[in-house]
């Protein structure tokens, strides 16, 4: 059972995860990442509501958000669109908080910047489930089927996967930094969970 | 009387039903305690600030080891505004993720 709120779903882990945040945040860092995390969904909001795709549902897990919505009503054209607008949202967060944060002299919205455009970077990684990936797969659709498409996402997101798990290994062996190795293993189960699911963002 | 699956009001619920009852009230258990430890974080955050402190300072020492993220978010953030080059903040985001030497 989920704690429900409109469309909005509220997983118990997303909870736990907010308690984590809480409670380790000793300088207002969280609420930075999380309005970073809030700008790149607004972003695809806006863009499934552009297309008038109806959303179903948003769910709010320990690993993020995720949106799921009608999408066998997009085009190609219409999903890279939708794919495309969370790190474009990111983007402009993160251009408009440096710009802005180096006039005023502000190391909190520099931080803010930098936060988005980590968020955005990652994001645009071609793993099945990240947005990235799912821009791949779409215009691998669109040039060669979807057959094809899905045998080269997924070589991609093999690949991708060891590499970023290899990246958390290495940090873990040579700076003893759990983080990026916790982040990426929750991070990818939450991927493989959202596959089962089809249309989410 | 009987109710809309045609059974008789007062009647125990069927074996899947019993199932179906029972996940649900684990996972409403799950969430009512997700909820009662976000409070608990909250008040000893408010209540007892220095004890919330060094018990993060600890556990963000234990799980980031020596590389420093923030300042390394923040070295990216001030390239993006232009405070310095491109090129010198990612080196310097570099140096507070792995511990890199400083540039001569």
């Amino acid at each position: 059972m989920d704690l429900r709120i409109g469309r909005l779903r509220i997983t118990p882990g997303a909870v736990f995860m907010t308690t984590l945040l809480v409670f380790l945040d000793r300088d207002g860092w969280a609420g930075l990442l999380l309005l970073a995390v809030t700008a790149h969904e607004a972003g695809h909001l806006a863009a499934l509501g552009l297309c008038r795709a109806p959303v179903l549902y948003v769910e709010v897990s320990a690993a993020g958000v995720c949106i799921r919505y009608a999408g066998s009503l997009l085009s190609y054209g219409r999903e890279l669109f939708v794919a495309a607008m969370g790190p474009a949202a990111g983007a402009l967060l993160a251009l408009l908080a440096a710009w802005i944060g180096a006039a005023a002299e502000a190391d909190r919205l520099l931080l803010l910047s930098g936060f988005s455009m980590a968020l955005t970077a990652f994001n645009l990684l071609p793993l099945r489930g990240l947005d990235g990936g799912r821009m791949v797969r779409t215009l691998l659709c669109a040039r060669f089927g979807p057959t094809a498409a899905d045998r080269v996402s997924e070589g991609l997101d093999a690949v991708f996967r060891i590499l970023l798990i290899a990246f958390g290994v290495f940090l873990l062996s040579k700076q003893g930094s759990w983080t990026v190795l916790l982040a990426i293993s929750a991070i990818l189960l939450s991927l493989r969970r959202r596959q089962e699911y089809g249309r989410v963002l | 009387m009987q109710d809309y699956k045609g059974r008789l009001y007062g009647m125990k619920p069927r074996g899947t039903e019993r199932k179906t009852r029972k996940t649900v009230h684990w996972s409403a258990v799950r969430l009512a305690v997700s909820g009662a430890v976000l409070f608990a974080a909250l008040l000893v955050k408010l209540l007892l600030p220095e004890v919330s402190d060094t018990v993060s300072g600890a556990v963000l020492r234990a799980v980031n080891g020596s590389a420093d993220y923030r300042a390394a978010f923040s070295a990216l953030g001030e390239a993006l505004g232009g405070r310095r080059a491109f090129g010198e903040a990612v080196q310097e985001a570099g140096r507070f993720i792995f511990s890199l030497p400083e540039a001569e």
